[in-house]
């Protein structure tokens, strides 16, 4: 893996991928009325293609990277890392500015006035604190509106070019997996794993990790697990060096990261020196293949969200954990619109019209209380006439 | 002379004979500053999304994310009922600590009136006049008023970055903690290097080593690059392998209890040559000339001045920045240029990162180190010596 072409996915051109992303964008913002958008959210600096390094939820709102983009294409980075700046005249790169303060947001907000005008309709993503007072102040004839009215539908449909990204990042995530399914034995600790994670899937190239590996330990009944708000299983816990011990359900989910599009790994694996489930726990794992056997079915062109949602109600009626849906899409964030089966209600969703090119992660759970339940998370790419599975990874100890 | 440490012991695990860090004696001494705080703004409310802060306020231990994170009032402070309520991304009380009961958290949903609800059912919340946030997304400024319909919201992250700046005597332990977290995991992949190793191998030796020790949490993914001839260094770690000779750059942070420990070398690949340790002289030069100077009234001007008297000019980035839960502001060397500097002075109690970047004929050495200013002392956190000069 890493940089170089295999036999078994095509070819990716980064050259085309920006150009494409970025020309999406501009009609987005042409449809939406805006005549720039103001970036700081990292998913959105990968998108119009700003490579950039990572940090964690604490450093991640110092927010190092700015990227000013006008409906005609134009692209301003304020960047530390302008390494990763590819196919932005360099005239137009400039140090970071420290948004955290009044000072930096005054530097920034000077620099927008002067590419894109004292008026006019301007999308921005996040507002750092001095944001609230410094942009009234300094653009007061700007309307400010949320970029996600641009960045949302231009991000909803991947390219052929993002969908083999993602089928990447799925793979070397997978193959890591593997290392880390044969550890998982009586005795081991959560921290073990994330470490034999890492060492494996960022010597496959992996760009960066975006979420803590999560090694729920999950009891068979919900009373005697974390107390929940909505009584249904609490997932998915933060992992610390607990020791996960013999006959543990364990439920992982991990999502790691290549040049900017994420995978997602989830499945349902038992700790044992011999792992066997129970006939009770693989009739959930039956009753999981049925359902997302019916959601494959479902994914088509013309269908919508709530389609796929009522198919599977019709097989399941308690198809998801209470916190979580059918299925989310998932592309430069780990979960991103539109969703399926999820809070939101089928009426919303009835809106949301299948396409291809979405990409969903399915992660429907079978709960039976007392006996424990079976969860995997599968990535699909949908078609111009159905779906492909991104997914390959199988069902151990299930199967 | 160093600080008194509460426990002259850094490890992870637990200890018979006292708490190596005494959290719910630090969460409690954190959330009486930040009461305080809002008594000094004069704030009905506070409502946070920002991590740090969060953490800072509350003490919960969430699940660790990267990437975007939009801002949500994810933690909700209430002046008048002294109540902190949190939201959970699970469903689940696990992480919330034991002073926040069950009934002051709240589920969060991919429904903005699922959201309100939640949001109008904390008592007197509704009845907040003034409400300081740490950030907004424009769906949130436009959508909170509906919860809060009278308030005004106020953008305090700076207040709050100040207030975390002032360290607490258990905060330090934690960095300890943090930091030799970080510096055995750079050893780690500091003894990786060698001819045809991948700069992606060092990474994954420094990520191995740092979950092995028990955090799964980095700082920052880290930056283990080749430095180029001209001494220009890439911060994205590549594929690439190095060669005989090469220096490299290895920068990496942990975090521990969401306190940071962080700190980079630059190794060579094989034997150093003379010029290389040249490079390795003059950086430990500004490195003791900033330590020197990174006293209590000081500003960020008189750092970048101790810097050039040191014989360097003044790299394209931050040289010195505050750590704490994360990243807390810059204090000198940004953009912003002598005029920011001016304004920045550093206070007693503050932990800081000092960093430079040298250049030369032959190469680049990049390092950074952390200290803590006392108001009568000012101790080194890093330790790790230098492979160059073996």
């Amino acid at each position: 893996m890493g940089e170089s072409t295999t036999t078994d996915t095509a070819a990716i051109d980064f050259a085309r991928m920006r150009r494409q992303r970025r020309a999406r964008l501009q009609d987005a913002m042409r449809a939406a009325g805006l005549d720039a958008v103001v970036l700081l959210g990292p998913s959105n600096h990968q998108y119009v293609g700003i490579g950039r390094a990572f940090a964690d939820a604490a450093r991640v709102h110092h927010e190092t990277v700015t990227v000013v983009f006008r409906a005609d294409g134009d692209i301003h980075v304020w960047t530390p890392f302008p390494e990763a700046v590819v196919d932005v005249n360099p005239a137009q790169v400039h140090r970071e500015l420290p948004l955290e303060y009044d000072e930096g947001v005054d530097a920034l907000l000077l620099a927008v006035r002067e590419i894109v005008g004292a008026t006019g309709r301007i999308g921005f993503d996040e507002l750092t604190s001095p944001m609230l007072a410094r942009l009234p102040a300094c653009l007061p004839e700007v309307e400010v509106v949320d970029a996600g009215l641009a960045v949302g539908p231009a991000r909803l449909c991947k390219t052929g070019d993002e969908i083999e990204c993602m089928r990447r990042a799925q793979h070397i995530n997978e193959l890591a997996m593997y290392d880390v399914e044969a550890a998982l034995r009586p005795g081991v600790r959560q921290n073990e794993l994330s470490a034999i994670l890492f060492r494996r899937a960022f010597e496959l190239g992996i760009t960066w990790s975006c979420i803590d590996p999560i090694w729920s330990i999950t009891p068979p009944a919900r009373a005697l697990g974390t107390r929940t708000t909505n009584g249904d299983v609490g997932f998915p816990l933060a992992s610390n060096d607990r020791f996960i011990r013999e006959g543990d359900l364990v439920l992982p989910d991990t999502g790691i990261v290549w040049n900017g599009y994420h995978s997602d790994f989830g499945k349902t694996w038992i700790c044992s020196v011999d792992p066997k489930p129970s006939p009770a726990l693989r009739d959930c794992y039956r009753r999981w293949c049925d359902v997302i056997a019916t959601a494959y079915a479902a994914i088509k062109p013309g269908r919508s969200c709530a389609d796929v949602a009522r198919d599977v109600g019709a097989v399941e009626a308690e198809y998801r954990l209470q916190q979580f849906y059918l299925a989310h899409g998932a592309g430069c964030d780990s979960a991103e619109a539109p969703f399926i089966g999820s809070e939101l209600g089928p009426e919303y969703e009835d809106t949301v019209e299948l396409l291809p090119g979405m990409t969903f992660v399915l992660e429907p759970v079978i709960w039976v209380d007392g006996v424990g339940g079976y969860r995997s998370e599968e990535v699909v790419a949908v078609t111009e006439d159905g779906y492909e599975r991104l997914s390959t990874y199988g069902y151990s100890p299930f199967e | 002379m160093t600080i008194e440490m509460l426990t002259p012991n850094i490890g992870t695990g637990a200890m018979e004979d006292r708490e190596r860090i005494d959290y719910r004696s630090l969460r409690a001494a954190r959330h009486d500053r930040v009461t305080a705080l809002m008594d000094r703004l004069g704030l009905d409310a506070l409502m946070l999304g920002r991590e740090a802060n969060v953490r800072y306020a509350s003490g919960a231990r969430r699940l660790w994310t990267a990437s975007s994170r939009p801002f949500g009032p994810t933690c909700v402070l209430v002046r008048s009922t002294g109540r902190v309520h949190l939201m959970t991304f699970s469903a689940s009380y696990e992480g919330a600590p034991e002073e926040v009961p069950f009934e002051d958290v709240f589920c969060n949903s991919f429904n903005p009136v699922k959201l309100l609800e939640a949001l109008v059912a904390i008592p007197d919340l509704g009845r907040a006049e003034r409400i300081g946030v740490d950030g907004f997304s424009v769906f949130m400024r436009d959508f909170l008023p509906n919860a809060v319909h009278n308030a005004t919201f106020v953008g305090v992250g700076h207040d709050l970055q100040q207030l975390r700046r002032d360290k607490l005597p258990g905060e330090i332990d934690a960095m300890r903690i943090a930091i030799s977290i970080a510096e055995s995991s750079l050893y780690a992949a500091a003894r990786e290097v060698g001819p045809g190793v991948r700069e992606k191998t060092l990474q994954a030796a420094y990520l191995d080593r740092m979950c092995t020790l028990g955090t799964s949490q980095f700082a920052q993914q880290g930056t283990f690059t080749v430095v180029a001839p001209d001494g220009a260094i890439r911060w994205i770690t590549g594929d690439g392998a190095l060669a005989e000779g090469d220096l490299v750059v290895l920068a990496g942070g942990a975090l521990w209890a969401g306190y940071e420990g962080s700190l980079a070398r630059t190794w060579c690949s094989g034997e150093s040559t003379p010029a290389q340790r040249d490079l390795h002289a003059r950086w430990q030069r500004v490195i003791d000339a900033l330590v020197e100077t990174a006293r209590p009234g000081a500003t960020g001007t008189d750092l970048v001045a101790a810097h050039e008297a040191a014989g360097e000019p003044v790299p394209p980035m931050p040289i010195a920045y505050s750590v704490g839960l994360g990243h807390e502001g810059a204090i000198a060397g940004t953009a912003l240029g002598p005029s920011f500097d001016r304004e920045q002075r550093i206070d007693a109690g503050t932990v800081l990162a000092l960093r430079t970047h040298v250049r030369g004929g032959t190469g680049g050495y990049f390092g950074e180190d952390m200290i803590y200013v006392g108001a009568d002392t000012t101790e080194l956190l890093t330790t790790l010596g230098s492979g160059i000069t073996r």
